[in-house]
């Protein structure tokens, strides 16, 4: 008995220490949990863990001195592999009440539905970013500025098929239309539902990478989609849509619905 | 509790075996005797190295 409270109390910051760690690599476990490339990145990981884990149990000297050698690049290789996944760890960050600023104001809520509603109604297919904490100026630079206050009709004007700004996204800025006709990046998830089209796609790849919240009518159906984190509600009623639109920039919520 | 603890348990196991391999691997690399596998072999003579 003595034993094994001298051993306990031995080893107890130890235990305390591995428990730490532990909790830390959960923790990033879950958080990188449904990002793109997270399985390719956590099997590098582990291997390289791994790896050196043998190297040092079985006193492997040359493996050992070829996996500090390599784990550089390996880290500067994953570094760029994953930037866009960086980039939103970085815009969640930065969006964390602990460290935002003033932020943006979504002053026109209702119009914001309004128009969605509208655009739903005519089938016309559009995708809306309203820009959040993490900047989409590098996203609006592919397009056109537009900077006009958010109407109904610029929005149905911009959307009208055939006119030269229609195909593209609109980032929302505050209470502006800050640019039009803007190419987001698409998620090239394969294991992605077929019937996804590619203004969905464009929607869960902006979403991936920035903390925007996207909206987006389909073409085909008139259907209403709202995006963020990378996560689709497919098919919200107009009800829906400004419960979780409410939910997201008023009070904003974390994801607490997953797509359905 | 327990059921906390049987949710996901195969990610906490893991995580549990990675923070245990990353923890193990930062103690040899500071401090060699004490924990080493190395040292532990040679004190009981399990491998003999010539």
């Amino acid at each position: 008995m003595n034993a094994v409270l001298e051993f306990f109390l031995r080893h107890f910051t130890d235990g305390l220490e591995i428990l730490i760690l532990s909790a830390v690599v959960y923790g990033a476990f879950l958080y990188l949990k449904g990002m793109r490339g997270t399985r390719i990145f956590m099997g590098v990981v582990v291997t390289l863990i791994g790896l050196q884990l043998i190297s040092q149990i079985f006193d492997l000297r040359v493996l050992s001195w070829l996996l500090s050698s390599v784990s550089v690049f390996v880290a500067m290789a994953l570094v760029v592999i994953f930037q866009p996944e960086l980039r939103r760890v970085v815009a969640d960050i930065a969006s964390n009440p602990l460290f935002a600023g003033p932020g943006s104001k979504n002053a026109n809520f209702d119009e914001i539905i309004e128009t969605t509603v509208e655009l739903s109604n005519r089938q016309m297919g559009a995708i809306i970013a309203i820009e959040r904490e993490a900047s989409l100026r590098v996203f609006s630079e592919s397009g056109v500025r537009i900077d006009a206050l958010f109407t109904k009709e610029l929005m149905l004007t911009i959307f009208f098929p055939r006119t030269p700004l229609h195909d593209g996204g609109v980032i929302v800025h505050d209470d502006r239309v800050f640019a039009a006709s803007c190419i987001f990046p698409v998620d090239k998830e394969e294991s992605m539902d077929r019937a996804i089209g590619l203004r969905h796609r464009a929607a869960i790849g902006l979403t991936q990478e920035t903390d925007a919240v996207v909206i987006v009518v389909s073409e085909e159906t008139g259907s209403i989609s709202l995006c963020r984190h990378g996560k689709l509600e497919r098919g919200l009623k107009p009800a829906e849509l400004r419960r979780r639109l409410t939910e997201m920039l008023l009070k904003d919520s974390d994801e607490t619905v997953d797509a359905p | 509790m327990k059921q906390w603890m049987l949710h996901n348990w195969r990610a906490k196991i893991g995580s549990l075996l990675i923070g245990f391999a990353i923890w193990y691997l930062i103690k040899v690399s500071i401090d060699p005797q004490g924990v080493s596998w190395r040292a532990l072999r040679e004190e009981t003579g399990v491998i003999q190295r010539p």
